[in-house]
């Protein structure tokens, strides 16, 4: 139950959002992001509810992953929205929403299975807890990000593309440290403890390291380069797609010892 | 040789070369997840075309992060990275530069990373010890481990809840005792012993019209309803999982649980016994304890740059 109402308060968002986009350009709207907000807060309180059932953190299989990575991006996004107001772009904000819909509308599919299920031996642990949430709370930012490279690339307007950089730069600034400690830092320590190794090669280990790599190489053009163009931004716009190739792509479509569920 | 040894300078300085061998390793890694990797060369020869299959076995593809082109290519970065992290530190200092050394610390951070990686590599010793109930090991640092018993405790459905091996450890006359799960290794000296596998071994004893006899696990038995096989234990206390054999005898067509005195066709289940051994991996790696500190330098100078850089934004 608690999911459907979630699935509907995106929809509402994503298709208010579009209403606003399409028609009402010089009107504020100020009804899709309490949707925004509501459904970030119904997929914790999901989470909470399963954490409860199973006696651990619900974050063990592709449902929890997916609706946790989608409340992630939901409530960065409202969030966002509240401390930048008006200097944020409504497409951008619209491009992360449809992101958070369709990160739910995945985990709610009959592709998707939902029992609540108590952990394996190998996910029982506070390390993994840290892993995920980190790298989830890092890849909403880039969520954001690849949301304002594709208006940039978009736009030839020169004051909406500096905006537009600056939202880009920001949050890969503030996405980085979090996906470096989550998904690498974390990871590896709850690998040396699960499997006796910090590092094994392995399929989703390597894809995550390509993730980091690419936003590595976007903050060097960035900082070292000094590139403001669009070749920064285009590798900024590679990372997202990366990012989620190394969460679903590897799960579904390589082997990896991380394929749980 | 002063020109070239400028040249040789500014090639391993420079963010351009960096940027190079870091697409390169990005680009061969990610061909590497989408081949099966560590395999004998027969198997590429068997699912490849055997151009592709012979690129792939003498490339060093099969096993690429092992390969002299992967070695090749993380040596060079190394080198680079070890450059331009002492050149930039060098040069800030020489001109009096701000003190911005985050990107510094997240250099030196990486690089003791890697030279752990590298001498993990060379050092690092593992095997896999099996074990039942009783069975002892002497381990190199002259401590003598005993298994004392072995738990495989499941949940309701089933499903794996954890795997213990509780262990008598005995040192200069002293006995310890420690257990070894899944995410909880024992660290033993200079081993260390982490949960790796199990072994089961169940047995069971039926009784037929014609008298009592014993089925091992995956051993089947012909009667009148047909053929069946015995799976192992059920995760119900006490009782046995059988499988029903096609006619032809090559799969599982139907799965049938027996409590004691349950009948499986003309067949009677008296009881099953169940005995574990325990695999435990043994770690050696004098590397290991550098990843830590290096992990964290790498975070301490990523924390202090972006704060720096959103400080310098505002």
């Amino acid at each position: 139950m608690l999911s459907t109402i979630t699935f509907v308060a995106l929809a509402l968002s994503c298709a208010v959002q579009a209403v606003f986009l399409l028609f009402g350009k010089s009107r504020k709207d100020f009804y899709s992001w309490p949707l925004l907000a509501a459904a970030g807060a119904l997929i914790a309180a999901e989470l909470v509810r399963r954490s409860v059932l199973i006696g651990f953190v619900a974050i063990t299989n592709t449902f929890e992953a997916l609706a946790l990575f989608a409340a992630a991006v939901a409530l960065l996004l409202f969030a966002w929205r509240l401390l930048a107001r008006e200097r944020t772009h409504p497409i951008v904000l619209f491009i992360g929403s449809f992101i958070a819909f369709a990160l739910f509308a995945i985990a709610s599919s009959p592709l998707v299975p939902k029992d609540a299920l108590p952990p394996v031996p190998a996910l029982r642990s506070g390390w993994l807890v840290l892993h995920i949430s980190l790298a989830f709370a890092g890849e909403a930012f880039f969520a954001l990000s690849f949301g304002a490279a594709l208006v940039f690339l978009l736009t030839k307007d020169a004051e909406k593309r500096a905006r537009l950089d600056r939202i880009i730069y920001t949050s890969i600034l503030i996405g980085y440290p979090l996906y470096t400690a989550g998904a690498l830092i974390f990871g590896a320590i709850w690998a040396y403890f699960a499997w006796g190794s910090f590092w094994s090669w392995d399929a989703k280990e390597v894809w995550a390291l390509v993730t980091w790599l690419v936003y590595t190489l976007y903050l060097h053009l960035r900082l070292i380069r000094k590139t403001r163009g669009t070749l920064a931004v285009v590798v900024a716009l590679i990372g997202f797609p990366v990012a989620i190739f190394t969460f679903l792509g590897v799960n579904f479509l390589l082997t990896s010892m991380h394929s749980y569920s | 040789m002063r020109a070239f040894l400028t040249f040789l300078f500014k090639l391993l300085t420079s963010v351009r070369l960096a940027v190079v061998l870091i697409a390169l390793i990005t680009l061969c890694s990610l061909t590497a997840t989408f081949i099966p990797q560590k395999q004998a060369p027969e198997y590429y020869r068997s699912h490849y075309p055997a151009v592709a299959a012979d690129a792939i076995v003498f490339s060093g593809y099969a096993d690429f992060f092992h390969s002299a082109p992967f070695f090749i290519l993380a040596g060079l970065f190394f080198i680079n990275l070890s450059a331009c992290t002492v050149n930039r530190f060098v040069s800030r200092v020489m001109r009096g530069a701000p003190r911005r050394y985050g990107p510094d610390i997240i250099h030196a951070g990486l690089l003791l990373t890697v030279i752990a990686g590298v001498l993990s590599l060379i050092n690092r010793w593992e095997t896999v010890i099996t074990l039942r109930e009783g069975d002892r090991r002497l381990f190199p640092d002259g401590s003598v481990v005993t298994l004392a018993s072995f738990e495989y405790r499941r949940y309701p459905d089933g499903r794996p809840e954890a795997w213990i091996s509780r262990l008598k450890v005995e040192k200069d006359g002293k006995t310890t005792e420690a257990a070894v799960e899944v995410n909880h290794p024992l660290f033993l000296g200079a081993v260390t012993l982490y949960q790796s596998s199990f072994d089961e071994r169940a047995t069971a004893y039926l009784d037929s019209p014609e008298g009592h006899f014993t089925l091992w696990k995956n051993e089947a038995v012909e009667t009148g309803e047909g053929t069946f096989v015995f799976l192992g234990a059920d995760t119900a206390p006490g009782s046995a999982l059988f499988g029903l054999l096609d006619p032809a005898e090559t799969r599982v067509v139907e799965r049938r649980t027996a409590a004691p005195g349950g009948r499986i066709g003309p067949l009677v289940l008296r009881r099953v016994e169940v005995s574990y051994a325990t695999g435990l991996q043994a770690v050696v790696d004098p590397s290991s304890w550098l990843v830590i500190p290096a992990l964290i330098v790498a975070a301490a100078g990523l924390v202090l740059t972006v704060i720096q850089k959103l400080k310098e934004q505002r």
